[in-house]
């Protein structure tokens, strides 16, 4: 059975990042921009940490993300994120990193969507 | 010519935060703000002079972390008003920060934009609170006043610019 999009749980909440923005559409598209751009990057940052049994780098890439993922609104994901900052930096329990990091890469990508195509909304 | 205005810094090393929070403080007060941002403490300290008045500063960056950043900002400028930006509510490190001169800590999270607004508009507006307090007139007076003596210092650089 096709699940219908509507029926698919939104996980942004752009009323924060609006409201900071004083409502003005192109500033918004502009931060929506620079998160595709970013968000990526701290992705791979924390794959490639977790890869090389890097837990400094895990610990940074989270903290940082838990920030970026912030402005989006997306509070499912900084519980998550904080876990997995706090496990790096007690360097211990890489099993449990790797799968909190399944659903940070699952619900990251879920963003991603959303946001690609809620930005034309902004143009 | 220097141009009249706040100079503030935002230091951090989330691209994403000093865009959107520069945007935020750009709007709130206009282009008498001129905001410059950095991604790492050692860049904002390149650049800290005595006419910097507020430095927004991450707490946990590569290389230098904001505490040592805040220090070595204190030892250039001690006016120059430091606000830090932390994701850990970490109670020594907030403690440690004040005892180092900081203005305030504050918990990066929805909400802190506007309590760092907040924060730079108490800088911003510290000459009119003086002047309720040293010489008993009322906040409106005191804001005409300021003012007349911004308008006043625009129109001498004008004049002097066109000689």
């Amino acid at each position: 059975m096709v699940k219908e999009e509507s029926s698919v749980k939104k996980i942004c909440d752009f009323r924060y990042l609006t409201e900071m923005m004083g409502g003005k559409k192109p500033l918004i598209a502009g931060i929506m921009n620079t998160f595709l751009t970013q968000i990526p990057e701290e992705i791979n940052g924390i794959n490639d940490g977790i890869a090389r049994t890097n837990y400094p780098a895990i610990m940074n890439f989270s903290h940082n993300m838990r920030s970026t993922v912030s402005i989006m609104g997306i509070a499912v994901l900084k519980p998550i994120l904080q876990e997995m900052e706090n496990l790096a930096k007690e360097a211990m329990n890489m099993d449990k990193i790797k799968e909190l990091n399944q659903k940070v890469n699952s619900l990251c990508t879920q963003a991603i969507e959303e946001i690609e195509k809620e930005k034309f909304n902004y143009v | 010519m220097e141009m009249q205005g706040t100079n503030l810094f935002i230091v951090d090393d989330n691209k994403l935060l000093v865009a959107t929070l520069s945007q935020y403080l750009q709007n709130r007060f206009g282009p008498s703000m001129h905001i410059t941002t950095f991604n790492s403490g050692e860049s904002c300290l390149e650049k800290i002079d005595e006419k910097t008045d507020i430095v927004i500063l991450d707490y946990q960056m590569e290389g230098k972390n904001g505490l040592e950043v805040l220090k070595s900002i204190k030892a250039v400028n001690s006016k120059t008003e430091v606000i830090m930006l932390s994701s850990n509510e970490d109670m020594a490190l907030s403690i440690e920060s004040f005892k180092s001169g900081a203005k305030d800590y504050v918990i990066k999270g929805t909400g802190s934009w506007k309590k760092v607004g907040k924060l730079v508009n108490h800088v911003v507006t510290a000459p009119i609170r003086l002047m309720v307090k040293e010489f008993s007139i009322s906040k409106q007076l005191a804001i005409l006043l300021t003012a007349f003596i911004v308008i006043g210092i625009v129109v001498f650089c004008a004049l002097q610019m066109m000689k």
